[in-house]
């Protein structure tokens, strides 16, 4: 085993828990000094930031979060209960998607590699949070959350608001899109693709 | 006492004592992962308060493909994200780094304070990318794929990420 291995592995392992090293590894490290020196830094890192590994809230802080939380949840279940126009929860659905086709559309015109920006957008895919669908997204909006719109967006709902898009929808989705919203969505999404 | 897919189960039917237990169970961790980002306790806490809150709300969302908790860290995630963003700043140590429930450690001294304090200024003085990954892989021994998941980049930008983090952290605290 190479001194290389032993470091990646050394680093990528390297957690607030510890980690057990392997045969062949402590095997290397009984040989090689540079390796062992590097585990020496390692773990000297390690001791170092024992100090934060757990940061709880205090007595005071854990009764203030769960009396606002409890507060913020019946808020919010009272905000449920009241009427939502379906059209309302339509246009938001169909905001969603417009981000979707304008990403699309701008890793097609402004990214100088095509099929890299394309790619980062199917490579979303795989992520675990393609759960979210587009209903889910418009009630969170419409449950108050609009912070929530740029992170789904830019992140990771955009491979699953691409898979919404049907063959020929982007150009109609994309006149959905108001001046002020593509502005916006120009903004804030060039930096990601 | 039901196991964590029993309460998940229960709550995603509505049942609010089964969701309170399982905030009961990660209210720390993600407040410590969201402190760790912004390095201010208040901002945490509220920031923790909205990761819980969107979670109740897009519990029927879950579908389970991602584990719980993953799928709260990376609520808490875009929620620090959104709130650095907004902030139109990297967050810093504010002055006077408040470390309030360390007073109630009776062997808590001020060099204590003062060391945890440099700390989570290193680590807050990470560039973003860099100091989420940081904080999942090596806090919160999360594996690099559920990384690369929570933040829609590949599993090789993950350990790249956290290999230039630890540089620059052993550099900064060597």
């Amino acid at each position: 085993m190479d001194c290389q291995k032993v470091k990646d592995f050394i680093r990528d392992n390297f957690m607030s828990t510890g980690y057990d090293l392997p045969r062949d590894i402590t095997g290397h490290l009984d040989e090689c000094t540079e390796c062992r020196a590097y585990l020496e830094e390692m773990n000297i890192l390690g001791a170092k930031l024992d100090p934060i590994a757990e940061i709880s809230m205090s007595p005071e802080e854990t009764i203030d979060f769960e009396t606002g939380l409890n507060r913020a949840i019946e808020a919010a279940d009272a905000e449920q209960s009241t009427y939502v126009p379906e059209n309302r929860i339509f246009s938001l659905t169909r905001m969603a998607l417009a981000a979707a086709a304008v990403l699309i559309m701008m890793a097609v015109s402004f990214n100088s590699d095509m099929t890299n920006g394309l790619a980062v957008l199917q490579n979303m895919d795989a992520l675990q949070l393609s759960q979210v669908d587009t209903d889910d997204m418009a009630m969170m909006f419409v449950n108050g959350d609009s912070d929530l719109l740029p992170s789904l967006v830019e992140d990771e709902s955009a491979a699953y608001l691409t898979d919404q898009i049907k063959p020929g929808q982007a150009d109609d989705i994309l006149d959905a899109v108001t001046a002020e919203e593509l502005e916006w969505l120009m903004e804030n999404l060039t930096m990601e693709i | 006492m039901p196991d964590e897919q029993g309460l998940i189960e229960k709550a995603i039917k509505g049942d609010k004592e089964a969701f309170a237990s399982l905030v009961r169970q990660y209210q720390n961790r993600i407040f410590g992962f969201i402190m760790r980002m912004t390095a201010n306790r208040e901002t945490a806490l509220d920031l923790t308060q909205d990761t819980f809150l969107a979670a109740y709300q897009n519990l029927s969302g879950f579908r389970q493909e991602a584990s719980f908790s993953t799928w709260l860290y990376q609520i808490a995630a875009n929620k620090t994200r959104n709130f650095i963003k907004r902030s139109k700043r990297e967050v810093s140590l504010p002055v006077g780094y408040d470390q309030a429930s360390e007073d109630d450690r009776p062997d808590t001294g001020l060099e204590k304070k003062e060391q945890e304090a440099l700390l989570v200024e290193a680590i807050s003085g990470l560039p973003h990318k860099q100091r989420l990954t940081f904080n999942l892989r090596y806090f919160e021994q999360m594996k690099f794929k559920e990384i690369a998941g929570v933040m829609g980049v590949s599993v090789s930008a993950t350990k790249t990420n956290f290999a230039e983090a630890l540089a620059k952290l052993k550099k900064r605290l060597g």
